[in-house]
């Protein structure tokens, strides 16, 4: 409930005069001279027995006076210190009742940028800044809180239209073993995703982690990722004490798998700490297997040992299909490790290598070497990704 | 909803005469909403003292919060004061709170024991029997009871037109309203 001097200071702020001699009675007493005979009256303590009683009361009073609704009345208290900032995306053409989701996070992002880039013409005005970290500007960004749009709606919804892509070319699907037709591919997705965090949120409640995540990793198709834990991680704020909650809503024009229960999933406080924790799990546990890898050898890190040879760590740029390029540690004995300084000194030759390539941060992990030889660029195509037989 | 019963329809009863009489002495009478109800207040009066009566530091607007009661039980007077059993210790404790804001008081309306005599309606006007009185419990003792706790209720304090326009202006001057514990 609102704080008595904060509510005083509104009130003041709508024209009203506080009568002074009503302070030792720790009463908080205001007048009007446009409602005569009007008194709004409200204790200076909330430990009243009846303040929230009183409080709104006096919202009431104060509503009815001034024609504005409790609600409107107690938003405009609410922000009685801030300055509020209303963003609204309005068409000419049609309602807009949707938008992109990359649309809806560019909005925020322009928020930011938007106060940040206005904070630093205050402080430094110039028509460009190269750089918006004035301290500043960054301090009223850490300030400025994002607003529900009505009390209770900080609901993000997304909507995903069951016939975006097209069904992938095995029908089955584990949870609707019946279905002869091809599930559209979205429903497929959405119906994984509650699965999956059905699951989770189960695994968590039951205290049957460990085991849980020994069936995902016996299943050939685990319903959760530690991208999908990871993911989970962004709806948290260690800063508040929240709880999130999902609730799907599906399309009537695809059938829902009979298993899945439409209550909304909850996933309380104290889960994401868990849920942090089963993410680092999948990702250990997810071995890798062996492929192989070719690239070339961008750094040598070895050194020399006592008989006048290099080995140890070099650094690879492999090239993956698509055009992609990651770069690798591996660690190398002297042979290949002079067959890698070789590569590395000649231009055009490449190095291929079998192993277990670790994802994370680059460079990432070969592990579990098995082969690393040259490869001249006659004998393979790096356009193709087409690898020579071993 | 379902058609009313015998408490029911004393409950209406009592608000019908809180709400006559706060209607003829010119204040407002609000009935309480769940939130008041869930604190023990039944409806809230406000009104306003005759101020060109009285002088010195006074609120010019009063707001007292009631808890209404009704009951057929035969009005006993013990040397003029009426005797009610509250059956709602929690309610009891909130009316004899020395640490409310807003002025708290108990409204009975006691009912004849013949349900026929409750409210009769002649062309020359409605009687509503027997009669309202009103208490303020404020710095009553505490209840040793398990369930229910009895209270007194001065004849004097009829909830009248007149009545209910004195405890506003005495209200106005903030003047606590002890309760007085039967001799």
């Amino acid at each position: 409930m609102i704080d008595p001097a904060d509510l005083r200071d509104f009130i003041c702020s709508q024209g009203w005069n506080q009568r002074q001699e009503w302070l030792e009675d720790r009463l908080y007493v205001l007048e009007n001279p446009a409602f005569p005979r009007r008194q709004l009256v409200f204790p200076m303590d909330k430990t009243a027995s009846d303040y929230d009683e009183c409080i709104r009361r006096v919202i009431g009073k104060m509503g009815e006076l001034m024609r504005i609704g409790p609600d409107e009345l107690l938003s405009r208290m609410r922000w009685l210190r801030e300055d509020v900032l209303q963003f609204r995306i309005v068409s000419d053409h049609d309602p807009v009742s949707t938008l992109p989701l990359g649309f809806a996070l560019s909005m925020v992002n322009g928020i930011q940028m938007m106060l940040k880039a206005t904070a630093c013409s205050v402080v430094h005005p110039r028509l460009h800044h190269a750089r918006m970290v004035v301290s500043p500007a960054l301090r009223l960004i850490e300030r400025t809180r994002f607003n529900q749009t009505q009390a209770g709606s900080f609901i993000m919804r997304v909507s995903c239209p069951i016939d975006a892509l097209e069904p992938l070319d095995s029908p089955d699907h584990p949870l609707l073993p019946e279905m002869t037709q091809p599930i559209p591919f979205v429903r497929r997705v959405t119906m994984t995703l509650q699965q999956g965090l059905a699951q989770l949120i189960e695994a968590i409640e039951l205290d049957q982690v460990d085991a849980w995540i020994g069936s995902l990793r016996q299943s050939s198709r685990p319903l959760v990722s530690a991208n999908l834990c990871q993911a989970l991680g962004c709806f948290h704020d260690s800063s508040l004490d929240h709880a999130l909650s999902i609730q799907f809503d599906w399309s009537p024009l695809q059938a829902v798998a009979a298993t899945i229960n439409n209550r909304p999933l909850w996933i309380r406080n104290d889960d994401f700490a868990r849920i942090a924790a089963i993410q680092d799990q999948l990702r250990q546990e997810d071995t890798p297997r062996e492929e192989r890898l070719i690239g070339t050898v961008e750094q040598l890190n070895g050194v020399m040992d006592q008989e006048g040879y290099r080995s140890g760590e070099v650094v690879v740029a492999l090239l993956l299909p698509g055009g992609n390029t990651v770069h690798a540690k591996v660690t190398l004995d002297r042979n290949d490790y002079a067959k890698a300084y070789q590569a590395h000194m000649q231009h055009g030759l490449y190095a291929q290598i079998s192993g277990r390539l670790h994802a994370g941060n680059q460079p990432q992990q070969i592990t579990d070497l098995t082969h690393f030889e040259l490869v001249h660029p006659d004998h393979f195509s790096p356009c193709q990704m087409t690898l020579p037989a071993l | 909803m379902s058609k009313l019963d015998h408490n029911n329809i004393k409950s209406e009863l009592s608000y019908a005469w809180l709400h006559a009489v706060a209607s003829r002495a010119s204040v407002i009478c609000h009935i309480g909403n769940r939130h008041d109800d869930n604190a023990g207040v039944d409806a809230r009066l406000t009104g306003w003292p005759a101020m060109e009566r009285y002088v010195g530091r006074h609120l010019s607007e009063v707001d007292v919060n009631v808890q209404l009661k009704a009951t057929a039980q035969k009005m006993v007077n013990h040397n003029g004061l009426l005797s009610y059993s509250l059956s709602n210790l929690k309610h009891y404790n909130d009316l004899r709170s020395d640490n409310l804001v807003t002025p708290r008081i108990l409204v009975v309306l006691f009912l004849p024991k013949q349900q026929q005599q409750w409210l009769e309606v002649g062309n020359d006007g409605l009687l509503l029997r027997q009669c309202a009185y009103w208490v303020s419990l404020l710095g009553a003792k505490p209840s040793t009871n398990q369930s229910r706790q009895t209270v007194y209720l001065p004849v004097k304090q009829r909830f009248d037109p007149p009545g209910l326009t004195t405890l506003i202006t005495q209200l106005a001057y903030r003047e606590p309203l002890l309760y007085q514990e039967p001799p």
